[in-house]
């Protein structure tokens, strides 16, 4: 069993051969030729967009403001701190806005593209926790000015990004800055996360070494992208969603997903319930050996105006098999019955 | 090429920091916790302000001035949000003594009080100065300060407080850090100082160690440097230096209105017009002098902070009397 929120990368003996990143784009939608980059890690897609933006004047200086939701993790504001100045509060002197589909559920798009066409803010979606035929009902990936992708979080792969854009200005910039690399970044960032996964505690300043460089590798490895390919081709995503679909289906009488979209593709699955019951179901799990813990979700879905609320995410990848998740489910049924008999 | 910021180390100096040493006053006075580096002395002290419940959480608003480098941005990101603005939620502030010349304090402190926020200086600039008649780095919760930029020492830091917890914070952090990751970092300054190149192997490898500053612990033969003949009377050099900044330009009302007791990093020369700055920065540079424009708050104030361009001068030791001439003399032809 693999407890992992996400699941963690498999080791191909090798990749089949290079591939050229450029061909896999096909794997997904022909129309995304020339609009979509293969980038190393999604940190690496977001840095040529800041630079772009600052070329342009969008953001005028380091200073330029960028909202950006709260709690994320550390390693993103470092990347955007390097090119223009993070904040996760609206003020007037905002610049552009970074929308966060937090583990693949949309935010209110329609109403934040609005906000930012009125305001003259750029908008670009993280779309990290997505893939590309996450949600098309929503319209994730083409809200904006342009959307980034990491693979590892819905693939086995070892590193790897995306970076997707409509905006002809921008896809010229890419295509030159994409032409020129420091391909020894991508190789040190690839040998630290190797060592990392397999000695988390010894290797984690060196993984913090490499988040520190990560934004200035750009191109992806072919192996990664060939992961990709196959695991999309043998069914990763569909295997994702019959997880998520058998966690709405056994629960469908508790309030734990209900506010949640069925047709999402999600990283992982938020449970919402009392904080109380919250907190011992994540030590519960955390007992039975699934990696565990209370976060938080913006229930609003909306940059602008957040409300985070407390929840446990919960695995769904394609490395949990059946009895795995009956496994899962049994702990979350038992926990429930204990909370809902104190009641 | 002369550098604007600190000369840089000399093999010499190196070794002889190896011979038995006192370390730098500033890591003997009982106030003062050593550390690693500048950053890490940034790092230790806001995880302290989590620790005392001071900042919620990793989101709680840190006022900051704009303009800093971004690692030290990202020195305090753990611990709490840096932010631009003066906003409700914030609970302390980082107050930058920039390039040696002082905040108003007295301002500040008001502010803090009323408001009920932490403040911490940021001396890493102002070792050495005063704000009316009394050192910098004694008003604040805390105060943090770099030797590496005004001595050659490469790394090298303090955290300066009359808060015993907060002192004790700072020391057990210092002392679980890895004497491996600050020999690492120390080897990766030094190599990065071999090249102005940012994109060169050497920069993205020293901007890899700055990630490990936290969790490394000091090293002392670098901070001895400090204390090496030729290298103590750095801080005296520099506000020769100055001095004679001064009195070679003395219709530069901009230079005249800075404090004269100030013991600057470098010395900010502000002219109404930015075109003329620039002008005299591209003159410098073809002299052999390695400066730029950039931004200095002639408010003096983090809460209502007035930001106009200025000229870096250099005064470091590394700098001649005769280099500080020919810069004048420039500088003088050009307005």
């Amino acid at each position: 069993m693999n407890a992992s929120l996400a699941f963690t990368p498999a080791r191909l003996p090798a990749a089949p051969g290079p591939v050229l990143p450029q061909a896999a784009e096909t794997a997904f939608d022909p129309s995304l030729t020339g609009r979509l980059f293969w980038t190393s890690t999604a940190r690496s897609a977001l840095r040529p967009i800041l630079l772009h933006l600052r070329k342009t004047g969008a953001l005028p200086d380091k200073n330029g403001e960028v909202l950006a939701p709260r709690w994320a993790c550390t390693s993103l504001y470092n990347t955007l701190q390097k090119v223009c100045f993070p904040t996760t509060q609206d003020s007037p002197s905002l610049r552009g806005v970074l929308v966060y589909h937090q583990y693949g559920f949309p935010q209110r798009l329609d109403l934040i593209a609005q906000r930012c066409r009125d305001r003259g803010l750029f908008l670009i979606e993280n779309n990290v926790n997505c893939v590309f035929s996450g949600a098309p009902a929503h319209g994730i990936g083409d809200a904006g000015l342009a959307s980034i992708f990491s693979l590892p979080k819905m693939f086995r792969t070892l590193l790897g990004g995306a970076l997707l854009s409509r905006d002809a200005a921008l896809t010229a910039f890419c295509t030159d800055y994409f032409r020129e690399d420091e391909p020894w970044i991508g190789r040190a960032c690839r040998a630290a996360r190797r060592l990392y996964e397999r000695f988390p505690a010894g290797a984690q300043r060196l993984q913090e070494m490499a988040y520190a460089l990560s934004d200035y590798a750009r191109n992806a490895a072919p192996a990664d992208i060939e992961l990709m390919r196959a695991d999309f081709a043998g069914g990763a995503i569909t295997r994702r969603k019959e997880n998520y679909a058998r966690l709405r289906r056994e629960f469908a009488d508790t309030p734990f997903f209900a506010s949640l979209e069925e047709d999402v593709v999600p990283y992982v699955a938020p449970l919402f319930g009392p904080p109380a019951f919250l907190s011992k179901l994540s030590a519960a799990l955390a007992r039975g050996g699934w990696e565990s813990g209370v976060y938080r979700f913006d229930a609003a879905r909306d940059l602008f105006a957040p409300d985070f609320v407390p929840c446990v995410p919960l695995p769904v990848h394609q490395g949990l098999m059946t009895s795995d998740m009956d496994a899962q489910i049994e702990i979350i049924r038992s926990e429930w019955r204990s909370h809902d008999g104190k009641r | 090429m002369i550098r604007c910021d600190t000369r840089p180390a000399r093999w010499s100096e190196l070794a002889s920091a190896l011979l038995p040493r006192r370390g730098p006053d500033l890591w003997n006075d009982p106030s003062c916790v050593a550390v690693h580096s500048g950053k890490a002395a940034l790092n230790h002290v806001f995880s302290y302000l989590r620790s005392a419940k001071i900042l919620a959480d990793k989101n709680s608003p840190i006022l900051t001035s704009p303009w800093l480098g971004y690692w030290v941005y990202n020195a305090l990101r753990p611990h709490g949000f840096p932010v631009l603005h003066d906003e409700p939620g914030v609970k302390a502030a980082l107050v930058y003594h920039q390039y040696g010349f002082p905040q108003d304090l007295d301002e500040i402190k008001d502010a803090c009080s009323r408001r009920g926020l932490a403040f911490i200086e940021d001396c890493a600039h102002a070792l050495g100065g005063f704000y009316k008649g009394r050192p910098l780095g004694g008003d604040g919760l805390a105060a943090i300060f770099s030797l590496s930029k005004f001595y050659p020492s490469l790394i090298g830091g303090a955290v300066r407080s009359s808060d015993p917890a907060l002192r004790a914070h700072v020391a057990a952090r210092e002392n679980a850090g890895s004497r491996a990751l600050g020999l690492v970092s120390l080897a990766a300054k030094l190599a990065s100082q071999k090249t102005d190149d940012a994109a060169s192997f050497a920069h993205r490898v020293n901007e890899a160690a700055y990630a490990t500053y936290p969790y490394s612990r000091r090293v002392t033969w670098s901070g001895k440097v400090c204390t090496l003949p030729g290298v103590a009377g750095e801080l005296a050099l520099r506000r020769s230096r100055y001095a004679l900044y001064r009195k070679l330009l003395p219709a530069c009302d901009e230079l005249q209105a800075l404090e004269a007791d100030a013991t600057p990093y470098v010395v900010p020369l502000m002219h109404p017009k930015k075109e003329v700055l620039d002008l005299m920065a591209a003159a410098l540079r073809a002299l052999g002098v390695g400066t730029g424009v950039y931004m200095f708050d002639a408010n003096r104030n983090l809460f209502n902070a007035r930001y106009v361009p200025c000229l870096w001068l250099p005064v470091h030791g590394g700098v001649s009397e005769t280099d500080v001439e020919r810069i004048a003399a420039l500088v003088k032809r050009e307005l």
